[in-house]
């Protein structure tokens, strides 16, 4: 499902990532697990096709590094759900709309973006907080409506880049949880993190990642 | 904001549109009452003179040629100038004329020497009064004010399109976050454009409208202010400051847009 072959990444000169190794099957649970600067969140970029490697092929369902072309990396997001340490919630918009925003933006109708919406909310207990906005909800819960959101298109696999940074321990067992309820119904999750206590509660196959290489892959 | 900004650009544009167009109909009616005076031999007949007005009237570049006898001139000069002088001499001085209006296209006085020169010849005539002199000032000044109202109009526009491509990119650039998760959730970037593309015309289209609105209210205002402009129809303006607003929210949108979504990743 992913996989990374002999992957490089240059920046300005400085060598990034070093001929990376890893695939992630369907369903699985991957912690990149290593201290900031070691590469992960380029490492996320990468699957996103927002970076190119330098060097080697990623492999994303059925597209690659090698041959994917720019208009079809918005269809491969469309099925990789991603959520960030700051959230990235629109200001602007209530619980409700930024949910079902992702919806709106790649067509979906009216009504089943609605019903979509709705389901994800009631998942997650917010749906008495659908007409909030993200000013006015804790870290926690706006951690779980981005999570609802990258969750709207069903994807294959979602990338969670230190999702539970900014959050208490109580709250980052709740996005926990919902990473894990989501990984049972079938995604895959990638997630990077560098708090090696919260891997070792929620214990998952890890590849730790310094200074661009994969010290030990499992 | 950016309807604000953008109906103030489009009332300097939409006023300055007025004058100019005022301008126009201004120097259409003043060329339309271009004259030249054709003044005929004493104890000419006044069939004589009308047959002399028909042939004139034939003539290519002549609008109009009007008969005006001894007593109709006497009458006229009176009205301009009162009785004094006419009553200080003996009998009426005044000869009678044919009055030429020309057509009010082409080079006015280029067609005026031509009338003149081709009625200077004929016995009946005494003399033609073309105004020659004034009416190439006229055109002269005309070219100018024509000339003017092009760079001044073409300067304006660009402002214009500046000021309305300005307000577009600060609302293209404010939108950034919304523009990061479109490309986060899978927006391809013909919607994200689209979707920027069409709130830059409605901008524009909103500033179109209130503008013209705000002209039209206002016309009764300067119009008593110069009254010489005529204000261009509500029908007309609104319409125009529309599409132009329209039209410069799509340009000002599509010229930040790119560099926008280059400049937003999703770092």
């Amino acid at each position: 499902m992913v996989e990374l072959r002999h992957v490089k990444v240059l920046q300005q000169g400085r060598t990034i990532l070093s001929d990376i190794n890893f695939e992630v099957d369907r369903g699985e649970f991957v912690y990149l697990l290593g201290p900031m600067g070691a590469g992960k969140s380029t490492l996320l970029r990468l699957v996103l096709f927002e970076e190119r490697p330098d060097d080697g092929v990623v492999f994303v369902g059925d597209y690659d590094s090698g041959s994917i072309r720019e208009k079809d990396i918005p269809f491969l997001r469309r099925r990789v759900g991603t959520v960030f340490q700051d959230f990235r919630l629109l200001s602007d918009r209530t619980v409700y709309e930024n949910v079902a925003f992702a919806l709106e933006v790649i067509g979906i109708s009216g009504k089943k973006v609605k019903q979509r919406t709705l389901s994800l909310l009631s998942a997650m207990d917010l749906i008495h907080k659908r007409d909030a906005f993200p000013e006015h909800l804790s870290g926690g819960e706006q951690q779980c409506v981005a999570l609802a959101r990258a969750l709207a298109n069903d994807p294959f696999v979602l990338l969670a880049d230190e999702p539970t940074a900014n959050l208490d321990r109580d709250t980052a067992d709740l996005v926990m949880k919902i990473l894990g309820d989501a990984n049972a119904r079938g995604t895959a999750i990638i997630m990077a993190t560098h708090d090696k206590s919260l891997v070792e509660r929620f214990r998952r196959r890890t590849l730790k990642i310094e200074g661009g290489r994969v010290v030990q892959p499992k | 904001m950016s309807v604000v900004a953008t109906t103030a650009a489009l009332l300097l544009l939409g006023f300055f549109i007025q004058i100019v167009a005022g301008g126009y109909d201004l120097s259409a009616s003043v060329k339309d009452r271009v004259e030249v005076e054709v003044y005929l031999h004493d104890g000419l007949s006044r069939r004589a003179a009308l047959r002399i007005a028909r042939e004139i009237e034939e003539m290519p570049a002549v609008a109009e040629a009007r008969y005006i006898d001894k007593n109709a001139a006497a009458r006229e000069f009176r009205e301009m100038f009162g009785n004094g002088f006419l009553e200080a001499v003996t009998g009426n001085p005044l000869p009678a004329s044919i009055r030429v209006r020309l057509e009010s296209e082409g080079n006015l006085t280029a067609r005026a020497r031509e009338v003149a020169k081709a009625l200077s010849g004929r016995k009946e005539v005494e003399g033609v009064d073309a105004g020659e002199a004034w009416l190439e000032a006229l055109e002269r000044f005309l070219r100018i004010a024509s000339g003017a109202g092009v760079l001044l109009g073409s300067v304006l526009c660009l402002a214009c399109g500046f000021a309305v491509s300005n307000v577009t990119k600060l609302m293209v650039l404010g939108q950034r976050e919304a523009i990061h998760v479109m490309r986060l959730v899978g927006a391809t970037g013909w919607y994200i454009r689209m979707t920027f593309l069409a709130g830059g015309c409605l901008v524009g289209c909103a500033g179109g409208v209130l503008a013209g609105t705000i002209l039209a209210l206002g016309a009764a205002w300067w119009t008593a202010w110069i009254p010489e402009i005529k204000p261009l129809p509500t029908g007309q303006t609104v319409p125009l400051l529309v599409l132009l607003g329209g039209c410069l929210g799509v340009l000002g949108s599509l010229s930040s847009l790119n560099r926008v979504l280059r400049a937003v990743t999703l770092r």
